[in-house]
């Protein structure tokens, strides 16, 4: 009978994953695969991604010494997917970083405050979720017109609430710690108690919502340019190269392949990390909800 | 071993795998059996194992913990040799099990009622009607008032003793052999502790009794024999009278020692002077805090009137619920009371500008009850010590650092502690590290709340130890708020007694203590008491529980559970009597208890 509890603990024990979880350290090869793309393009581009020839229309993947075939004009698939990313992986980034910003700061704030502070807060943040964050979008880009910029920051605009929900329900329950109080016993101000108590104790919640919003921003970002109002045209991100594919879905199928796997692939490395880490978390007997 | 044994326990080890190679033996060559109709008592501290051979008996052990060697016969059968679906059926009919928590092991979304009509038609394969007459005669002999009726009533409604009533008719409900009772009445109130033993004993006749405790007091008041585990060993067995009076085993000596008593050394000289004015740090003079809750508002604690002399060591009692702790957070301006005077050294609190109550905050200092949530698990031990020290900005960088070291040493923590996160270390070094935390500003008091009551009775004496002698070295004056009517008696000069938010009898902790005048003061005497476990006042024992703050009783709130009153009680609420021994008493009857 000895035998049996020595072996199930045995293999996971023998078998020593860094990070401690398969998910996360997957998730992170995976993400480094991508940044090694993104650093070393120009090295790995094999044409001009800007550039077209036009006798040399509709290659197919591997044909003409283009990797991933050319698309209606003639220019290289491999080296435009590649000049793409670097504008994707940015722009979900960015908006990531400003949702997650303003987000995390509403949401203290919410929880420091109280009585109608509090609910005005919070019904800001109420009706911010109840508006669909992708078409408020679309109405900003379509007024203030196409671009890097408009475009991340708006995104961060309209997705903050994320952040500021569950980092409210999170500074509540943490608030209430006795270590918390012990610290307010002692006269400590707010803010220290935030940044000091807080914050630190919400790092592993945030580090699992920052992954899955990232995937979200990176999605959200192609169905804009695929709408026709992400990226300026012309530049080659993801959405766009999707975006230009659909008038040749019959002729050229793996225009449309192309982007399409690269977004799954992103978006499943970023969840796997997202994953890892909080599976991590709830090993270490912390409570998170997504 | 005799033929009347109901359970065989024979050279039971039980191992956990610790890595590919070795294992850790949390019970080791365990041996005792119990007769039929009798009561043992497994009595270690957290770590002995004694949960563990529980588990094991109920073929429960968890996952990867495995009984190595020995025999487990019940009945004469080996449960080690049963099939797993064999040890299903024995389980919950021949023997049961009642856990510490009632709350967390009753299924909350079930009617109670179901919970036995279920069990019974399980295992004893009776119809549902059968099934349903016997749940309810089974609450109704553990007391449930209304049986058939409260069938219906889900786990929530009731209150935390009747909860662990309907546990013990779960475990009775099937005619077990044998019952284990698993800490059963840890997390309840002293007076509610003897009326569930006083139950579990009254079906010791019926079925014989397991019972799991830390709580010497527990033990000597009901069990026949006793075997005490010391690091999955027994150290000591024996008739319970014979280990507990006369220990052999140098560690059942320690245990016993350690048990707070009314008699033997006490850590204060008494005092029984009536308080100087002149030189009181703390003056609390008709205090009301209000809470509100679901839109109606109740005081939590009602004309608090209490005071501590510099260096004094005072005691706030009461059981859980009574805003014991409500009275401590208004001291400590972590609530606002709603009426009333808090004078701190001479300030009044309620009136003080920010820079006196700043100030007060400094000089006042509270030690939380639970050591594992009160220190910030991502801080390492010097900084969480120098937290104060940075907030009120007190020294240099210098200086704080060598405060901290020092402070280190004094509550006898190991010098490395510094870099150290409070995960690594034990509850009792917890709670070392929480006083220093207190002690890094020198405050002038000390609030300790339940400041030992989550620790093992041999590390409670320590603490209490270095309480008192850091009182000494630090010249601070000590409240201490508990349950534990023993160690307010070691340690404080003065005591409150609070009952449903009012306080009823205070005065000097050796006169109140000794001779009570306020029936509730007496019923927790007897209570807690060792020697006088046999011979309590027997009025309270089924009394029932504590009345809700939220509705009051009229007149003296205590009369729905007092066996002295009468019908002036219940109307006229009681002024209070200031005694000449330095007594004051809220009772219609105060002179008619004495101790027995």
């Amino acid at each position: 009978m000895s035998a049996r509890g020595n072996g199930s603990s045995g293999l996971r024990g023998r078998i020593k994953v860094p990070f401690d979880s398969i998910e996360l350290t997957l998730g992170i090869v995976f993400l480094a695969i991508i940044l090694m793309l993104v650093v070393f393009r120009s090295q790995l581009q094999t044409h001009d991604p800007y550039v077209g020839d036009l006798l040399d229309r509709f290659s197919e993947i591997g044909v003409n010494g283009h990797l991933l075939g050319t698309d209606n004009l003639g220019r290289d698939v491999w080296s435009r997917l590649l000049e793409g990313i670097r504008w994707s992986i940015s722009a979900a980034v960015i908006d990531t970083l400003v949702a997650f910003v303003i987000g995390t700061f509403v949401g203290l704030a919410a929880a420091q405050s109280t009585g109608w502070a509090r609910t005005i807060l919070n019904q800001i943040v109420d009706m911010a979720l109840a508006f669909p964050s992708l078409i408020i979008a679309m109405i900003v880009v379509a007024v203030v017109g196409r671009g890097f910029w408009p475009l991340t920051i708006t995104l961060g605009l309209v997705t903050w609430p994320v952040f500021a929900r569950i980092v409210f329900a999170e500074a509540l329950t943490l608030l209430e710690r006795d270590y918390v109080k012990a610290s307010k016993s002692f006269g400590a101000r707010p803010l220290l108690i935030m940044l000091g108590h807080i914050l630190p104790g919400l790092r592993p919640t945030l580090a699992v919502v920052l992954a899955f919003h990232f995937a979200d921003m990176l999605v959200a970002e192609s169905a804009l340019s695929f709408l026709g109002l992400g990226a300026p045209l012309g530049v080659p991100t993801w959405g766009n190269l999707l975006q230009e594919s659909r008038d040749y879905l019959m002729v050229a199928p793996w225009l449309l392949a192309v982007p399409s796997v690269g977004i799954i692939y992103t978006v499943v490395a970023v969840n796997l990390i997202g994953d890892g880490l909080a599976s991590i978390a709830r090993r270490k007997g912390l409570r998170i909800d997504i | 071993m005799s033929r009347g044994s109901i359970l065989e326990v024979k050279n039971l080890s039980i191992a956990f795998p610790q890595s590919a190679t070795s294992t850790k033996t949390v019970v080791d060559g365990v041996s005792f059996s119990i007769e039929r109709g009798r009561t043992m008592g497994l009595v270690g501290e957290s770590g002995s194992g004694k949960s563990m051979i529980a588990l094991s008996i109920l073929g429960l052990v968890p996952g990867g913990g495995i009984p190595v060697s020995g025999q487990i016969l019940l009945n004469g059968r080996n449960l080690l040799e049963q099939t797993t679906s064999q040890v299903r059926r024995i389980r919950g009919s021949e023997v049961s099990i009642v856990f510490q928590d009632p709350l967390a092991s009753l299924n909350p979304v079930r009617p109670v009622g179901s919970l036995l009509v279920r069990s019974a038609m399980m295992h004893q394969g009776c119809s549902e009607q059968v099934a349903r007459n016997r749940a309810a005669d089974m609450l109704s002999a553990v007391g449930i008032p209304t049986a058939t009726q409260r069938m219906r009533s889900y786990p929530h409604e009731f209150s935390g003793g009747q909860r662990q009533r309907i546990m013990v008719a779960l475990a009775m409900i099937n005619n077990p052999s044998l019952i284990i009772a698993d800490e059963p009445t840890t997390s309840l109130d002293a007076t509610v502790q003897i009326q569930i033993l006083d139950l579990l004993k009254s079906f010791a006749s019926e079925c014989s009794l397991l019972l799991i405790t830390h709580d010497l007091t527990v033990t000597a008041g009901v069990c026949d024999r006793v075997a005490v585990l010391r690091n999955g060993k027994i150290v000591e067995s024996g008739d319970a009278y014979g280990v507990l009076n006369n220990p052999k085993d140098p560690y059942t000596q320690t245990l016993v020692d350690a048990v707070p008593r009314f008699e033997g050394h006490r850590f204060v000289e008494p005092k029984s002077l009536p308080l100087q004015d002149e030189d009181l740090i703390l003056e609390v003079h008709d205090l009301d805090v209000t809470y509100i809750q679901s839109g109606r508002s109740f005081n939590a604690v009602e004309d608090i009137s209490i005071s501590l002399e510099r260096n004094g060591t005072l005691g706030i009692v009461g059981e859980s619920g009574s805003g014991k702790s409500t009275i401590a957070k208004a001291l400590m301006q972590m609530v606002r009371p709603s009426r009333g005077r808090v004078l701190f050294d001479g300030i009044d609190l309620r009136k003080a500008n920010q820079r006196d109550s700043l100030a007060a905050r400094r000089r006042s200092q509270y030690v939380f009850q639970d050591p594992y949530a009160s220190l910030d698990p991502r801080w390492r031990i010097g900084r969480i010590i120098a937290e104060p020290m940075r907030i009120h900005k007190v020294g240099s960088r210098k200086e704080i650092r060598e405060q901290v070291a020092r402070l280190i040493e004094q509550v006898e923590l190991p010098d490395d502690s510094i870099d150290r996160y409070p995960a690594e270390f034990s509850g009792g070094q917890r709670q070392r590290i929480a006083i220093a935390r207190s002690l890094s500003v020198n405050p002038d008091l000390l609030i300790a709340d339940e400041p030992v009551s989550s620790l093992d009775v041999t590390i409670q004496l320590k603490v209490v130890r270095l309480l008192k002698s850091l009182q000494k070295q630090y010249d601070l004056s000590l409240i201490i708020i508990a349950h534990d009517l023993p160690l307010v008696y070691q340690m404080t000069d003065r005591v409150a007694v609070v009952y449903l938010g009012q306080i009823v009898e205070q005065g000097p902790t050796e006169v109140v203590l000794r001779n009570p005048k306020h029936p509730y003061t007496a019923s927790l005497i007897s209570a807690s008491s060792v020697e006088s476990f046999e011979s309590v006042a027997d009025g309270l024992r089924n009394a029932g529980e504590s009345a809700s703050i939220l509705d009051p009783p009229s007149g003296c709130r205590f009369h729905p559970r007092c066996p002295i009153a009468t019908t002036e009680c219940s109307v006229t609420v009681p002024m209070q009597v200031f005694c000449s021994d330095g007594t004051i008493v809220s009772c219609h009857h105060s002179g008619k208890i004495g101790r027995k």
